[in-house]
C-alpha cells in the first residue's frame, strides 16, 4: 500500500508502538519496589509498513539470577550462624560467669589452707561450691535455650519454606496451563518466591522450557512439574534434628551455608558440641576436686568425700544391635578426656572394639576382651557383642547442667593432710614420748601414683588408723598398727633413707600417701603416723593449685577454660567476619542483578521523555498527512 | 555502570548501618573501659586476660599468705630467741650455784628464779599465733601443746606434722612449727650424760671433757647401753671398774683427776670417791627443757651439809649446764632455719608484688581501652556518619522527574 493512506497507517503503528512503550515505562516506575519484578522493555521491529511491538520483554539474566540466589542463601546462612555464635560467646563474659566463679572457689580454698580450723573461711568455700555449680548450670541452661531457639526457628523456617514451595507449585501449574501466553507477571511472582526460598534453603533451580521450575537440595527434589514435596523435621533421641522430604521421606541435607535452615541445623549441632566441651570442663573440675578431697582428711578426721556431684558416664546401645552385650563405663581419669568431651561411638567388628570421638573423628583401637580402656574411661563389657554392634559412650552426660555441690557442710572440706608424723610414741591424751636416740627424721608427706622403690606399703584397708614406724635395727624397719601388729617390714638404708607409702581407699585408690624417712636411726626408734590436728591445711593448698598447676594436658583448669572460650570466640568472630563477607558478596550480586533487571528512575524518565516525544512526532505526521488530505481535497474540488 | 534507584538506597543504608554499628561498639568500649567483654570481641586477648585474671587472683592470695607466714615465722623466731634469753639467765644461775660460795638461802632464791624461768618457758612454748592457735604444736594448734600434769611433769601433746603453704607458683613453705626444740633436746652433751649414784658417799664428781671420736660417740648414743664406773677400796688403794651390759670394759687404779675415754667421750674424775660409789655414763636421750629446769630446781633445793652432798649438787649442776647447752643449740638451730624461711618469704612477698604489677599491666594492655585511640575513632566514625547522612539527604533530592 502506498500513498497518503499508507503514510497514515504507518504512523498509526508508530502511535501503537510508543503507547505500548510508554505503558512499559509506567509499569516499571510503578513496580520499582515490587519483589521479583524485572524491568520491562518493548521489543520493536520494523515492518514493511511501519513498526510492530513484537513483545514486552522481561529483562533478566539467568547468570545474575543464579548468582543472586546463591549469594542470598550464603548471606542469610552466615547471618544466622553469626547470630547464634555471638550469643553463645556473650555467655562467656570475661567478668563474671564460670571462670570468675572458678577463680573465686580456688582462691577461697587457699584461704582455708592457711586457716583450716576457721569455720567462716570454710563456709566461703561451701558457698563457692554452690556458686560455681550454678554458673555451670546457668551457662548450660542458656546453651540449651539457644539450642531450643534454633530448633524453633528451624521449625518455623521449614513451614515458610513449605508454604513457598506450595506457592511455586501453584505457579508451575498455572504456567503449564498457559503455554504461549504472556506470563511475565507469573514469572515476577515466581522470582519473588524463589528468592524467598533461597534465603531459607540453598536450592538448586532448573528452569524447564515452559518456565516451570524443578527445585532440589543436595540431590533431593523438593518441587517438579508434578508438585511440591513438603519438608519434615525429625528429632532424634539425643535432640539432634534432620530433614526429610516427600512421602518416602528422602533425606534433605543442606550444608551450613545453605540458607537459614541449613545454618539452623548446623547451629543446633554446633551448640551441642560446645555444650559437650562445657560438660567436659564441669566433669574435669568435679573429678579433680573430688580426687584431691580423697587425698586428704576433713575436719571430722575422715578421708574427704566428694565436694561436687557429677553425673557418671552413660552408655547407650544402638537399636540395631544384635548381640547381648551391655556396656558399663567408669571415669577413672577425667584429665585424660579430650577437650571436645566426645561423645564416643564404640563399634564392635571382627572381635575387636573401636572407639571414635564423634567430635573430632579420632579413632582408637581397643582390642577385644571384657575390659576396655581409653581416654580416661574404663568400660566393662558383659554379655557377648555381635559384629556390627554399636554403642554411644558419653563421658559427661549433661554434666554442666547437672553438676551440684555434694555437701554444704564446711567441715567436709578435706583441708588436712592424711597423716602427721611425730617422733616417738603417743600415749593416752596425745602425750608424746620421744626416746629416739638416732638422727632419723620423718619428712613431708606427698601423694604419689606409685610408691618409691623399697618403700614399706600399707594396704588401703589399714588407711585411716594410727600407724607406728619402728626401726627394729639401724637397717630394718616395720610399720605396725597401734596394737602392735606388723603390717609391712623391710630394710632401711641410713644413706638413702626409706619411705612408708599408705594406699588410699575409695575415690583416691591407686594413689599413695608417702612419707619419706632420712637419717640414721637407732634400734627401737619409733615414729607415729596419726591423723593430723586441725591446723593441717596442706591438702587444701594442693587443691587450690589445681587452678594454676598443669594438671591437664593443655595446662591448668583455668588454661583449659581460657582456651575453650577463646576457641568459641574465634569461631564467633570468624562467623561475624563471614557474615560481613557474605553480605558484601550479596550486595555485589544484587548490584549486578539490579543493573540488569532493576529500575532506574533517571533511565525511565529519559525513556519517558523520548517515547512521549516520539509519540508527539508520530502524531505530527498524522496531523500533517491530514492537512495534505485537506489540501488535496480542496485542490480537486 | 548503571545505578538503579534501589541500589542507591541500599548502598546508603548499608553504609550508615555500618557506621552506626561501629559507633555503638566504640561507645560501649568507652563506657566500660574495656575492649573485650566476651571471647568473640578478641579471642586471643580474651584468653590472655582470662589466664591473667586467674594468676592475678592467685598472686593476691600468695601475697596475703606470704604476709601471714611472715608474721608467723617472725613470731616463731622471736619466741625462740626469748627462750634462749631465758636459758642464758638460768645458765648464769646454775654457774652461780656451782661456784661453791652460795649458802642454802642463796640457793633457795636461785631455785625460785629457776622455777619462775620454767613458768616463763612454758608460756613461751605455748605461744599463740595471731589467729589464736598455738604456734609450737605441729598440726594440733587448737589445744595447748605443753601441759603440766599434777605431778609437775610437762608433756607435749602436739606433733611434728608439717604444713605446706604456697607463696609463689613454685615455692611452698612449711607453716607449722613443732614443739620439738622445747620437748626433745638431747640431754648431757648430746651423746652421753653422766650421773652419780644416789648413795655415793665420797666427794668425787665426773665431768665430760669433750667428744674425741664423733662416730664412736654417735654409735654410743644409738646403742642404748650405759657404762657404769664403780669404785672399790681394798688394800689402801682405790680401784675402778667400768662395766657395760654386765661385762667389764676397763679397770685400774683410781687417781684423782684421771680421765677415761669411753664411747668416744672423755670423762674426768675429780675428788675422792668412797668404796662402793658408782657413776652412770648413759647415752644421751631427749629431755624436755622443762625437765632440765625442774632438775635444776630440785638440785638447788637439796641440802649441801656434807662434802658428799656438795659433790651430788655439783654433779647435777654439771649435767644441767650441759643439757641447757643442748636445749639452746636446738632452739638456735631451729631459729636459724626459720630465719632462712623468713628471708625466702620476704623475698617472695616483694617478687609477688612486682609480679602482680606486671600481670596487671599485661592484662590492661590486652583488654583495656586505649583512650586516645578509642576517642579518635569515635570522632572519626561520628564524622563519617554525619557525612553519609548529609550526602544521602542531598543526593536523594536529585531526580530527573523534578525537571520533566
Amino acid at each position: 500500500m502506498s500513498g497518503l493512506n499508507g503514510v497514515m497507517d504507518t504512523a498509526l503503528t508508530g502511535l501503537n508502538a510508543y503507547r505500548a512503550s510508554l505503558d512499559s515505562v509506567s509499569g516499571n516506575i510503578s513496580n520499582q519496589t515490587t519483589p521479583g519484578y524485572a524491568k520491562r522493555r518493548p521489543v520493536l521491529s520494523s515492518q514493511l509498513d511501519g513498526v510492530s511491538v513484537d513483545s514486552i520483554q522481561r529483562v533478566v539474566s539467568r547468570f545474575a539470577n543464579d548468582r543472586l540466589r546463591r549469594a542470598t542463601s550464603a548471606s542469610d546462612a552466615a547471618q544466622v550462624t553469626s547470630q547464634y555464635l555471638s550469643a553463645i560467646a556473650a555467655e562467656l563474659p570475661l567478668k563474671g560467669g564460670v571462670s570468675q566463679a572458678m577463680n573465686q572457689f580456688f582462691s577461697d580454698l587457699k584461704a582455708v589452707a592457711t586457716s583450716p580450723a576457721d569455720l567462716p573461711t570454710r563456709n566461703t568455700v561451701t558457698n563457692d561450691l554452690a556458686g560455681l555449680s550454678s554458673q555451670f548450670n546457668q551457662t548450660a541452661r542458656s546453651l540449651g535455650q539457644k539450642q531450643r531457639d534454633a530448633g524453633q526457628a528451624l521449625a518455623s523456617d521449614v513451614t515458610t519454606a513449605n508454604d513457598t514451595l506450595a506457592r511455586l507449585a501453584q505457579i508451575n501449574r498455572a504456567l503449564q496451563k498457559a503455554p504461549g501466553q504472556n506470563v511475565n507477571s507469573l514469572l515476577d511472582q515466581q522470582q519473588a518466591a524463589v528468592t524467598k526460598l533461597s534465603g531459607l534453603l540453598g536450592v538448586h533451580v532448573l528452569r524447564n522450557p515452559d518456565n516451570t521450575l524443578r527445585i532440589s537440595v543436595a540431590g533431593t527434589v523438593l518441587l517438579d512439574r508434578a508438585g511440591a514435596r513438603p519438608i519434615g523435621v525429625n528429632i532424634s533421641a539425643n535432640g539432634s534434628r534432620s530433614l526429610s522430604a516427600g512421602a518416602n521421606a528422602q533425606g534433605v541435607r543442606p550444608g551450613a551455608r545453605d540458607g537459614r535452615i541449613g545454618a539452623e541445623l548446623a547451629a543446633g549441632d554446633r551448640i551441642a558440641a560446645i555444650a559437650q566441651q562445657l560438660n567436659r570442663m564441669a566433669t574435669v573440675t568435679g573429678f579433680l576436686v573430688n580426687r584431691q578431697q580423697a587425698y586428704g582428711r576433713d575436719l571430722y578426721g575422715s578421708q574427704g568425700g566428694p565436694l561436687f556431684n557429677v553425673p557418671a558416664p552413660a552408655t547407650t546401645a544402638a537399636a540395631s544391635n544384635t548381640g547381648t552385650a551391655t556396656l558399663t563405663a567408669q571415669l577413672t581419669d577425667a584429665t585424660a578426656l579430650p577437650a571436645d568431651g566426645g561423645p564416643f561411638r564404640l563399634s564392635y567388628n571382627g572381635g575387636t572394639w573401636q572407639a571414635t570421638d564423634t567430635a573430632s573423628g579420632r579413632t582408637s583401637n581397643l582390642g577385644g576382651g571384657s575390659a576396655l580402656s581409653f581416654d580416661g574411661l574404663q568400660l566393662t563389657v558383659s554379655g557377648s557383642p555381635a559384629s556390627g554392634d554399636r554403642f554411644t559412650v558419653d563421658p559427661a552426660p549433661s554434666a554442666a547442667k547437672l553438676i551440684a555441690p555434694a555437701t554444704s557442710d564446711p567441715r567436709a572440706i578435706a583441708a588436712a593432710a592424711p597423716y602427721a608424723a611425730t617422733a616417738g610414741t603417743v600415749g593416752s591424751g596425745g602425750t608424746v614420748t620421744d626416746n629416739n636416740s638416732g638422727s632419723a627424721q620423718a619428712g613431708s608427706g606427698s601423694v604419689v601414683a606409685s610408691p618409691a622403690g623399697g618403700a614399706l606399703t600399707v594396704p588401703a584397708s589399714d588407711f585411716g588408723q594410727s600407724l607406728q614406724v619402728v626401726f627394729t635395727s639401724p637397717s630394718q624397719y616395720q610399720v605396725r598398727t597401734s596394737g602392735g601388729t606388723v603390717i609391712s617390714s623391710g630394710s632401711y638404708s641410713s644413706g638413702s633413707g626409706g619411705d612408708v607409702a599408705i594406699a588410699y581407699p575409695g575415690a583416691a585408690s591407686g594413689h599413695y600417701w608417702q612419707v619419706p624417712f632420712s637419717g640414721a636411726p637407732a634400734a627401737g626408734d619409733t615414729f607415729t603416723l596419726r591423723p593430723p590436728g586441725t591446723s593441717s591445711g596442706s591438702n587444701a593448698d594442693s587443691m587450690s593449685r589445681l587452678n594454676t598447676a598443669d594438671v591437664l594436658q593443655g595446662g591448668s583448669l583455668s588454661d583449659a577454660w581460657a582456651s575453650m572460650a577463646a576457641g568459641i570466640g574465634a569461631r564467633a568472630k570468624s562467623a561475624s567476619a563471614g557474615a560481613q563477607d557474605a553480605q558484601a558478596t550479596l550486595k555485589s550480586a544484587n548490584d549486578q542483578y539490579q543493573q540488569i533487571s532493576g529500575v532506574s528512575q533517571d533511565n525511565q524518565a529519559t525513556l519517558m521523555v523520548r517515547y512521549s516525544q516520539a509519540y508527539q512526532a508520530v502524531s505530527q505526521v498524522i496531523s500533517t498527512t491530514n492537512q495534505l488530505f485537506k489540501a488535496l481535497i480542496a485542490a480537486t474540488r | 555502570m548503571r545505578i538503579t534507584t534501589s541500589m542507591y538506597y541500599d548502598t546508603a543504608l548499608q553504609g550508615m548501618t555500618r557506621q552506626r554499628v561501629k559507633l555503638n561498639t566504640l561507645t560501649g568500649q568507652v563506657a566500660s573501659g574495656s575492649r573485650v567483654h566476651n571471647p568473640a570481641d578478641n579471642p586471643a586477648a580474651y584468653a590472655t586476660a582470662s589466664r591473667l585474671d586467674t594468676r592475678i587472683q592467685a598472686y593476691a592470695r600468695y601475697q596475703s599468705d606470704a604476709g601471714n607466714l611472715e608474721s608467723r615465722l617472725s613470731l616463731g623466731t622471736q619466741t625462740l630467741s626469748d627462750a634462749v634469753t631465758v636459758l642464758d639467765r638460768v645458765r648464769s644461775v646454775a654457774l652461780q650455784a656451782a661456784n661453791g660460795t652460795t649458802n642454802a638461802s642463796n640457793r633457795e632464791a636461785l631455785a625460785t628464779q629457776v622455777a619462775s624461768a620454767r613458768e616463763q618457758m612454758l608460756n613461751l612454748a605455748n605461744t599463740r599465733a595471731p589467729d589464736g592457735h598455738y604456734l609450737f604444736a605441729g598440726t594440733r594448734g587448737q589445744s595447748t601443746p605443753f601441759q603440766e600434769l599434777a605431778s609437775g611433769t610437762v608433756v607435749y601433746r602436739g606433733d611434728a606434722g608439717r604444713g605446706a603453704v604456697s607463696i609463689a607458683p613454685s615455692l611452698t613453705v612449711n607453716d607449722l612449727l613443732t614443739g620439738a626444740p622445747f620437748a626433745t633436746p638431747p640431754d648431757g652433751n648430746g651423746y652421753a650424760s653422766a650421773a652419780a649414784a644416789a648413795g655415793n658417799s665420797g666427794d668425787a664428781t665426773v665431768s665430760m671433757q669433750g667428744v674425741y671420736d664423733v662416730s664412736a660417740a654417735s654409735s654410743f648414743r644409738r646403742s642404748g647401753t650405759a657404762y657404769t664406773v664403780s669404785f672399790s677400796a681394798g688394800g689402801g688403794n682405790l680401784s675402778y671398774t667400768v662395766t657395760r651390759g654386765g661385762s667389764t670394759v676397763q679397770s685400774g687404779q683410781y687417781q684423782p683427776g684421771m680421765s677415761l675415754n669411753l664411747g668416744g667421750v672423755q670423762y674426768r674424775f675429780k675428788g675422792n670417791p668412797a668404796g662402793g660409789d658408782s657413776f652412770t655414763l648413759s647415752p644421751s636421750r631427749p629431755q624436755s627443757v622443762f625437765a632440765t629446769l625442774q632438775k635444776l630446781v630440785t638440785a638447788l633445793r637439796s641440802p649441801t651439809d656434807t662434802a658428799a652432798q656438795k659433790a651430788h649438787l655439783n654433779q647435777k649442776l654439771g649435767s644441767v649446764l650441759a643439757s641447757l647447752d643442748q636445749a639452746e643449740t636446738a632452739m638456735t638451730s631451729v631459729e636459724a632455719r626459720m630465719g632462712v624461711s623468713l628471708r625466702a618469704v620476704r623475698s617472695a612477698v616483694n617478687s609477688d608484688a612486682s609480679r602482680t604489677t606486671q600481670l596487671q599491666s599485661a592484662r590492661s594492655n590486652a583488654v583495656d581501652v586505649n583512650w586516645p585511640k578509642a576517642l579518635t575513632a569515635l570522632n572519626q566514625h561520628q564524622m563519617a556518619l554525619t557525612a553519609a547522612m548529609g550526602t544521602f539527604a542531598k543526593i536523594s533530592k536529585l531526580s530527573l522527574f523534578n525537571y520533566v
